[in-house]
């Protein structure tokens, strides 16, 4: 199946974005030829109670085929109620973690805690490296992405596969040895407009059969993600499309 | 027809650079392409001649695809000798970066040489919640030096950086135009500053070598008639640096 795996319903709160709702993201979707998403609300990334934003969500997408990647906020407190609700309420497929949006690193006791939970339930993390563009968002002031900080947590021999959403190509170049060596470890395609041709950079780097395709729509075009396989060849385009995490 | 008016080469990677405009011209069906050099945010005068002789260069190589513009600081007080000297030589505009603010009053002289010699002036300007630089101009500048010089034909780079700051700086400036080029790719961008602006003050621009693929996403993605789409691409740079398709 050509997945998606960064994709929204839902408004940004600071801009509007149009075709917010599931309809835009399907139509969006099979215009492209991609079959299916990894999707989560963006209300859930923002409301102080993530479930409230998560059960919409599971109702819109019940019986569309598209999975659900529940949002989670470790620093709240309890964060296992967040997960026994969603057990207990809907099916879903992996987390969906926003680090430079809630503030804090990756060796934060609370965000270690939350990964022994997902790592008991045995369903992705997909972590945001940021969420939209910082340098636009003025009243929202994101946390920078501590690369080191992960970079010790990927260390400590953890065993679920982590998708590294929105990540900078020039922050995948420091990541690289993990995106090599760490069978675990994939990026997304969402934030490659820093090079005409990405794809051939990340190939020099050794680590394109770690690519998997997100487009961050509807916060981003979803052509500037979609965009970089003009010109590639086709295996490497349905690698990438194809490339299964759940 | 595709013509990008806004892209670099950078001096420390300049040959890497052209090959990859010009593949990506290739690619992408660009036809014509205008470009400036840059190298530090407060160059000397050794490093505005070494930028300009590098798009010369270039145009030189490729007289058909590539078009300059003259790099002049306004802090320099031989900036009028060398926006000058590259117009002579056949360069298109002129470009401004982040040395003064483009109000700034050594602006004015170089403002008065474009009108004279009609060429328009591309004008970097990014409103940035962070890492703003201390002389980088905003739309808020644009908008003061496009009320000073009405006839200066003016191009307002990167919308402005935030589209939401910059184009509510130009709406009502007949003479500011401006590009999307650069990394901002925010859903509807280009809807927002159609319908602010028209689609006869919109220009194709990617900020090439340093990405620019999603430029022309955001053309494609953007709801917009065949006839906005070819104005945006290239009808309205013609009509502003001249020449044929």
């Amino acid at each position: 199946m050509k997945t998606d795996y960064n994709c929204f319903i839902g408004s940004w709160p600071f801009i509007k974005r149009r075709q917010v709702d599931f309809d835009g993201l399907r139509r969006m979707h099979e215009r492209h030829g991609i079959e299916t998403g990894l999707v989560s609300s963006l209300g859930a990334a923002f409301y102080n109670d993530s479930f409230e934003g998560d059960i919409e969500l599971a109702q819109t997408i019940k019986g569309s085929g598209y999975s659900h990647a529940i949002s989670i906020n470790p620093l709240l407190p309890n964060t296992g109620y967040d997960i026994k609700r969603a057990d207990e309420s809907f099916e879903y497929d992996a987390f969906r973690i926003y680090p430079t949006v809630h503030g804090y690193n990756f060796d934060s006791p609370r965000f270690i805690e939350f990964f022994h939970m997902a790592a008991g339930k045995n369903k992705p993390v997909l972590i945001h490296c940021s969420f939209g563009d910082f340098r636009l968002d003025y009243l929202l002031r994101q946390k920078p992405f501590e690369a080191e900080s992960l970079k010790l947590f990927l260390k400590s021999g953890h065993k679920l596969p982590v998708v590294l959403c929105n990540m900078k190509l020039g922050e995948m170049g420091n990541m690289a040895n993990f995106l090599k060596n760490d069978n675990n470890v994939y990026v997304d395609m969402s934030e490659m407009r820093h090079s005409m041709f990405a794809l051939d950079d990340i190939s020099g780097m050794g680590f394109a059969d770690k690519v998997v395709f997100g487009s961050f729509y509807p916060v981003f075009d979803f052509m500037a993600a979609y965009i970089h396989f003009k010109g590639e060849d086709l295996n490497v385009i349905d690698g990438i499309l194809k490339r299964k995490i759940i | 027809m595709i013509i990008d008016v806004h892209a670099h080469l950078w001096a420390n990677q300049y040959e890497d650079d052209k090959n990859i405009i010009l593949k990506s011209c290739e690619l992408f069906g660009i036809e014509r392409i205008y470009i400036s050099s840059l190298s530090s945010y407060y160059p000397d005068h050794e490093e505005i001649d070494y930028c300009n002789n590098l798009t010369l260069g270039f145009m030189k190589e490729h007289p058909k695809l590539v078009y300059g513009y003259v790099y002049v600081d306004p802090t320099h007080k031989n900036r009028i000798e060398v926006l000058e000297k590259g117009l002579d030589k056949g360069m298109s505009g002129v470009k401004l970066w982040v040395a003064a603010k483009c109000d700034d009053y050594r602006v004015d002289d170089i403002a008065e040489k474009c009108i004279e010699w009609n060429v328009p002036v591309l004008l970097h300007a990014f409103y940035k919640a962070i890492g703003h630089l201390e002389y980088e101009s905003t739309a808020e500048n644009v908008r003061c030096l496009a009320l000073r010089y009405p006839k200066l034909k003016i191009i307002m780079a990167h919308l402005g950086g935030n589209v939401y700051h910059g184009i509510r700086c130009i709406a009502d400036i007949g003479n500011v135009y401006t590009d999307f080029s650069g990394t901002m790719i925010g859903t509807g961008d280009i809807n927002y500053t159609l319908g602010a602006v028209g689609e006869d003050r919109i220009l194709f621009g990617t900020d090439m070598a340093s990405g620019g693929r999603q430029c022309i996403a955001q053309v494609e993605e953007a709801e917009l008639t065949q006839d906005q789409k070819d104005k945006i691409y290239y009808k309205n740079a013609l009509r502003i640096f001249g020449g044929k398709r």
